[in-house]
């Protein structure tokens, strides 16, 4: 088990390469001279020239590769072409709000999401399983902005059973986590709810009764270890797709994370900090499918350490 | 003196499906003594299954129901009884093996954890006690290296060896009852014999009665001492084993037996019941059988024959109507 | 469609109200300007952040603009933009697809390189990416769901292509002499549409989704254009005060978003009733 995670670590190296020479020539085909847009329409040309001198966008790209992949390495991103800012720095001080987020709806929406689906799978058929259904599909069809809006209206301004924005207190994460992790729900619940069924038709659960194994403990540990196989997929995939779908709630809840950090760089066309940030963030998509892989293999005996 | 342990009277069970009501199993009574083999024969589709799934009362629902009858365990009707006190017969008191060893062990447990669950649940072992136990019983049924053989995942053992653990595990807390169900059809020969040869060597020893499913009448030969045959969810005989062998009754046993090839005579061809089993949606008006048979008469077409008793045996044919027709309970 | 999958198709209660509500919003953007009392981007300052009434039936917005034609009118952009998105992503991933499948070897270990790439990484962080590369607009947005539904179908048709490459009447096509290209359009493709079908309507619904919420970012449509994520993005600023500027396009994009789920699953099970049961 060890020396397969070892293995599965050294074999995101070529993969990280590839993502960061990808990342690095999207940024270089942006239509536009990023320095013009910086300096301003009445900048004179040779100011411009200096300026693009400075940043060393003059130099060969396969240069301006190895200088941008020799930084990073040494964690240095660059600086912001407008606030002038280390961009690691920026990123280090945004990026734990995000996380925390994503870890935080992953974690709700897997709990809520997996009880509704052994729910459903159980009750197959009766009025609780078509109504968790149908909560489930109104989950995933909600946009997260608006639920968030909508929370944020409900419970922070009417109610004011909890705080509207930012991220001071641990009451402050409970809206931006669940509505985070709602459309997910519905994701997870689903999955489960099918992969309960289709584990619970198993022969091997027939077995398990036909030894007077009590029918909880053949849902909760029989059955659900089985069923989690692909549930673990969906999950990760979602905390993927959290990490970015956290920038939308934290346009909504004003949180300063690195999600509303590159839209900002998007909309300034400060590319300097989208390369970093979309570097950060794909580093994170890939060593997250890495530990999905690892925890396949835990819950899983068929797949082979090799 | 034998003791009956087990009575199945007038059991019947039925699936509600899209299409309508299929009755899988229509009046069927049979009983078994303690330390006998009974073997209930039969194509496949005729109930053999779903009898021995309502005996442990497995039988999903929905769609399945066991609408009437009454099974008696010793004494105790098990129709009656509450879904725990069930449970605490399944696998302790009476277990069942698969037909199909390939899946019916939960792949994501070690072999040694699944037989260790039943003694932790049924005889309120200590996780150790149920191990060393686990390990008593992986090398009884004749498993070379038992301790390593208990942490191995089902995936990592053959067929053979599989149905072997299903056997451990059935057998772990000493069930007065084994219910196999094709057992070795999933099975190559050689390994068939083997597990044939370890059941009759584990019933020796554990003195467990042993309701044997098959459709192959060879196993039935060498294993078991009285047969029940059915068709189309009812029994149309039961006997001794040899007598069925040697004078068999009922024209579909007949039947049965034509079609198994024998070694000491030169044959052409095989024989081969004509047509197949009927739907359960649809029986035939008269006997179940008459459509297929090749002594039927007016009679067999338009009225449905009882159990005819017959020389000690059973028989549902008019054939044998001379003899006094009995309730299926008192065979 | 045949007859058998139409009845099937018309069994469920589900997929009818799906459709309904689906014909409702595209009647509502072809008909677009003819329902509008007003010009959705006219300004009256006169009357800001108006309740509904029988002048203005869903109120008007912080300019005195006509709530229920900003609606109509960003039905047309959000379903324009995601259609125009999904079905160009879908055919380029088809192509991507069957390349894939059918001819298999190097091609298909490249394409399914790139297709994995893209598939780990979440839908709007390739969109975000590709605003970032084009820049916003209307036809920056439809690129970026153009891109990010890429993958889905491209991996989708590779699995179908490879399992009917090996099917025995393609093998008897190839026999008999017929050449790559016209098995690929005469036998794969036809095979293969029902999934895409079903497929492509699924994605619709993630498309409005992504769409809006690039646009909720200020990255996709941008006003005054009334796309229902913008409209949201201009209902957020007042939500302490006047709701219903948000709640009007929130509900909307949660209609259509699950109508599409809905009708594609139903046309799944209506294409394929084996996989109800499950």
């Amino acid at each position: 088990m060890l020396a397969y995670s070892i293995r599965r670590i050294f074999q995101l190296i070529p993969v990280l390469f590839v993502i960061s020479l990808l990342v690095f020539l999207m940024m270089h085909i942006i239509p536009g001279d990023p320095v013009k847009n910086m300096l301003g329409l009445e900048a004179s040309k040779e100011a411009i020239e200096a300026e693009r001198e400075r940043l060393g966008l003059n130099d060969p790209l396969p240069t301006q590769y190895f200088r941008f992949i020799s930084g990073a390495m040494k964690g240095d991103l660059g600086r912001s072409i407008f606030t002038k800012k280390t961009i690691t720095q920026e990123i280090l001080q945004r990026y734990p709000y995000t996380v925390k987020l994503a870890v935080g709806g992953t974690l709700f929406a897997t709990v809520v999401g997996v009880l509704i689906g052994i729910t459903c799978a159980v009750r197959r058929g009766t009025v609780t399983d078509s109504s968790l259904v149908v909560v489930s599909l109104v989950a995933v069809s909600t946009p997260s902005f608006f639920l968030a809006l909508m929370m944020m209206l409900i419970f922070a301004l009417n109610l004011h059973w909890l705080p509207s924005i930012g991220l001071r207190t641990p009451m402050h994460y409970i809206l931006p986590i669940a509505t985070l992790g709602m459309q997910s729900v519905g994701l997870i619940a689903r999955t489960t709810r099918s992969a309960m069924l289709d584990v619970l038709n198993q022969d091997y659960i027939r077995t398990s009764r036909s030894r007077g194994i009590p029918e909880k403990v053949i849902i909760y540990c029989h059955a659900l270890k089985n069923a989690m196989i692909p549930v673990i997929t969906v999950v990760g995939l979602r905390f993927g797709g959290l990490l970015a779908g956290s920038t939308l709630v934290e346009t909504v809840f004003s949180i300063p994370g690195i999600g509303r950090y590159l839209v900002d760089g998007v909309l300034k066309r400060d590319f300097p900090v989208v390369q970093g940030t979309v570097l950060v963030l794909a580093f994170s998509f890939v060593v997250v499918n890495m530990i999905v892989d690892l925890l396949y293999a835990v819950v899983d005996p068929r797949i082979k350490y090799e | 003196m034998t003791k009956r342990i087990l009575n199945v009277e007038n059991l019947e069970t039925a699936f509600y499906t899209d299409e309508g009501i299929v009755r899988a199993v229509d009046n069927v009574s049979f009983h078994l003594d303690e330390g006998e083999t009974l073997a209930i024969v039969g194509e496949s589709g005729c109930g053999k299954t779903v009898t021995s799934l309502s005996v442990l009362r497995l039988i999903p629902f929905p769609p399945g129901k066991i609408t009437g009858g009454h099974i008696y365990y010793r004494g105790r009707d098990l129709l009656e009884l509450k879904e725990k006190e069930m449970r605490s017969i399944r696998g302790n008191e009476i277990s069942m093996i698969f037909q199909e060893p390939m899946t019916s062990l939960n792949p994501v447990f070690t072999v040694g954890r699944q037989i260790m669950e039943s003694l932790v649940f049924h005889q309120n072992m200590g996780k150790n006690d149920a191990r060393r136990r686990s390990i008593e019983m992986i090398k009884l049924v004749g498993i070379p290296t038992p301790e390593k053989c208990a942490d191995y995942y089902p995936h990592q053992l053959s067929g053979g060896m599989r149905q072997r653990i299903m056997i451990a595990m059935a057998l772990a807390c000493r069930p007065q009852i084994l219910i196999a169900d094709e057992p070795t059809t999933a099975l190559d020969v050689t390994v068939q014999a083997q597990i044939l040869r370890l059941m009759t060597d584990l019933k020796e020893k554990t003195d467990t009665s042993i309701i044997l499913i098959t459709h192959d009448l060879g196993i039935v030969a060498q294993i078991a001492e009285r047969v029940i045959v059915m068709y189309a969810g009812e029994v149309v005989e039961s006997a001794e084993v040899k007598s069925i062998f040697s004078d068999p009754l009922h024209p579909y046993t007949v039947g049965l037996l034509k079609s198994l090839p024998k070694i000491n005579e030169e044959q052409e061809k095989l024989y081969n019941i004509e047509g197949s089993v009927p739907s359960p949606k649809n029986y035939p008006k008269g006997c179940r059988f008459s459509p297929r048979c090749e002594r039927a008469f007016e009679k067999c077409m338009t009225k449905k024959p009882g159990l005819f008793a017959c020389n000690g045996r059973h028989v549902r044919c008019w054939l044998y109507e001379r003899g006094d027709e009995e309730g299926g309970g008192l065979l | 469609m045949d007859s058998q999958v139409f009845k099937r198709f018309i069994k469920n209660k589900a997929t009818i109200g799906g459709s309904a509500i689906l014909f409702l919003f595209l009647a509502m953007a072809v008909l677009g300007p003819v329902l509008c009392a007003y010009d959705p981007n006219r300004i009256d300052l006169t009357s800001v952040y108006q309740p509904p009434s029988a002048e203005h039936i869903l109120g008007t917005d912080n300019l005195g603009r006509d709530t229920f034609s900003r609606l109509v009118i960003g039905a047309r952009i959000s379903l324009l933009v995601s259609f125009v998105g999904t079905i160009v992503g879908s055919f380029l991933g088809m192509i991507l697809g069957v390349t894939a499948g059918y001819f298999g070897g190097k091609i298909d270990s490249v394409i399914s390189r790139f297709v994995d790439l893209l598939l780990a990484f979440p839908g709007l962080l390739l969109a975000i990416v590709v605003v970032a590369i084009l820049g916003n607009g209307i036809p920056n947005t439809m690129a970026a769901i153009a891109f990010y539904s890429i993958p889905y179908i491209a991996r989708m048709v590779r699995g179908i292509v490879i399992t009917l490459k090996d099917s025995e009447y393609v093998q008897a096509c190839r026999v008999m002499g017929a050449s790559d290209s016209r098995i690929i359009i005469t036998h794969i493709i036809p095979n293969s549409m029902s999934q895409i079908i079903v497929n492509t309507t699924l994605n619709l619904g993630t498309a409005i989704l992504t769409a809006s919420s690039l646009s909720f970012l200020g990255l996709g449509v941008t006003p005054p254009n009334p796309e229902w994520g913008a409209m949201l993005s201009q209902g957020r600023e007042v939500i302490r005060y006047f709701p219903l500027a948000a709640i009007v396009p929130g509900v909307a994009i949660t209609l259509v978003v699950m109508s599409f789920s809905i009708v594609g699953d139903g046309l799944r099970d209506a294409l394929d009733p084996k996989l109800k049961n499950n």
